[in-house]
């Protein structure tokens, strides 16, 4: 077996192409019901954390609609002027964010419940919270082949970077060694950058990558490498 | 009228590349084609030579414009192309909240039926809001598959996705995975073609096979399809035309598929 398979086992595969609609013929024996990945599809959570569903599909944390072309003009450059990206997090505005201890911290983003989440659940508080917490336009879990674990709203060549970015990055702990996994700044435009935070997990290595006005201090950095760990270091009921 | 999304779950795995050159090898094949991007970073207005900027997609859901004045003209009569347009980065997440529920690719749908026999999505990496938004408007979807590590984990995942949509109640259908970036020279890339065509159905699984070609690059760079690279296209460009074939026998556009017998070699 290849060591990079990760088709699953050929029942549930089997089972799996017939819920798909692949195959007309399931497997022997009843079905699993349909898994609660499907919510997700159906309906935005209307509140909290505990709304969302797990699912690998990842459709995010609702999405607040704006006045997105309904302005006198249906111009973009009325709805920026008229709505920023993202209101911050009730508890989430940069100077609390870096005076608030951890374990305040880790109950605002996850609730009492983070023992409980699945990790596709933590994850998406993970990277609302992220969008709240710092004005980002764009946020994502990556691993190190820039396949996201959670995406709002970053473009698929921002993920293709994640690889050469990552491997660059080891390059030059080589050099520079650091303590910690390390963090890249791509400038995007004149206004914007793409800000990759890379931490040592239970699962590996992962990226997290925003789009923003400008970088994060290292305070930041931290913070979120530190949540990034503890997204991933608990067994959920995924 | 057809809807295919080009959907992955892993970026950079050729997607834009398979969108624009599966809908012009269609278009070349008969079919009026029109290729809309849906993704807010604008993957295919990026991978095309001298397109003008214009409103675009974004100007169609923006300012309700007419599907006509958006849509971009090919050399082909049968191909046309809408691309995203001009959008800032910052209103990208005020139009993938506009394209979630799908009710702006349904109207775009609806508008496009008169006049198209195929609508091409080509979609954000992920399967996010809009990728999902996409998904439920569909006939089929056609997945990109990067023949490297990796790869396969995203195959599970969108049958995953699948079978939620269908649970939901929708219709679209697997078109099929598309092996891409094929390097027959490297055990990895071969593994991970040796385990789709073994672990995954023959009915799901592209006979065509995209291979890593330098072609590509160039083709990407002069911003054309690699059947427009020059007057004599080079052979990859027929495996387009190959994978057209399939997909339209996929999807039940084959014109003819009564077997009309030999036919006879000399006049």
């Amino acid at each position: 077996m290849a060591p990079y398979r990760s088709l699953p086992d050929a029942e549930t595969l089997s089972r799996l192409l017939y819920r798909a609609g692949v195959t007309s013929n399931g497997p022997a024996g009843p079905f699993a019901a349909p898994s609660d990945r499907i919510s997700i599809l159906a309906a935005e959570p209307s509140d909290g954390p505990r709304a969302r569903a797990a699912s690998p599909v990842s459709a995010g944390a609702p999405i607040a609609p704006r006045a997105f072309g309904e302005t006198e003009h249906g111009d973009f450059s009325d709805v920026i002027a008229s709505a920023p990206p993202e209101e911050p997090a009730d508890s989430g505005s940069l100077p609390t964010i870096a005076e608030m201890s951890e374990a305040d911290l880790q109950a605002s983003i996850f609730g009492p419940h983070l023992e409980s989440m699945p990790t596709e659940e933590r994850l998406g508080a993970f990277v609302q919270w992220l969008m709240g917490g710092t004005g980002a336009f764009a946020a994502f879990v990556a691993d190190t082949e820039g396949l996201p674990l959670t995406n709002r709203n970053a473009p698929e060549s921002y993920l293709a970077a994640i690889g050469p970015l990552g491997r660059a990055q080891e390059t030059i702990a080589r050099f520079v060694p650091s303590p910690e996994a390390g963090s890249s700044t791509v400038e995007l435009d004149h206004q914007n950058v793409l800000q990759v935070i890379w931490s040592d997990t239970a699962a590996g290595r992962l990226a997290v990558g925003l789009v923003l006005g400008g970088a994060l201090d290292q305070t930041m950095v931290r913070r979120i490498r530190k949540i990034t760990q503890l997204s991933m270091s608990i067994r959920g009921e995924a | 009228m057809k809807v295919i999304g080009v959907v992955s779950q892993k970026g950079g795995v050729g997607k834009t590349t398979v969108a624009l050159n599966l809908a012009y090898a269609l278009a070349r094949r008969g079919q009026r084609v029109l290729l809309a991007d849906t993704d807010p970073q604008g993957g295919v207005g990026l991978s095309l030579q001298r397109l003008q900027p214009g409103p675009g997609f974004a100007g169609y859901v923006a300012r309700k414009l007419p599907l006509e004045s958006v849509v971009v003209k090919t050399r082909l009569p049968e191909f046309d192309v809408l691309p995203m347009g001009n959008i800032a980065i910052q209103d990208t997440h005020a139009l993938a909240a506009r394209l979630v529920d799908g009710a702006e690719l349904r109207r775009l749908v609806s508008d496009a039926g008169p006049r198209y026999g195929i609508l091409v999505l080509d979609t954000p990496s992920g399967f996010t809001g809009v990728t999902l938004g996409a998904m439920r408007v569909s006939t089929a979807v056609v997945s990109p598959l990067q023949a490297e590590p990796l790869a396969m984990r995203s195959a599970s995942q969108l049958l995953e996705v699948l079978a939620a949509l269908r649970a939901e109640g929708a219709t679209l259908t697997l078109g099929g995975f598309l092996l891409t970036m094929l390097d027959l020279h490297n055990a990895d890339s071969l593994g991970v073609a040796m385990e789709a065509w073994s672990d995954l159905p023959n009915a799901v699984v592209f006979q065509t096979t995209i291979p890593r070609d330098p072609l590509f690059l160039r083709a990407s760079g002069a911003g054309v399809p690699v059947g427009l690279l020059s007057h004599q296209p080079p052979p990859v460009a027929a495996l387009f035309e190959q994978a057209a074939m399939e997909l339209e026998a996929r999807i039940g556009l084959a014109k003819d598929e009564k077997d009309d017998g030999p036919i006879p070699l000399f006049a």
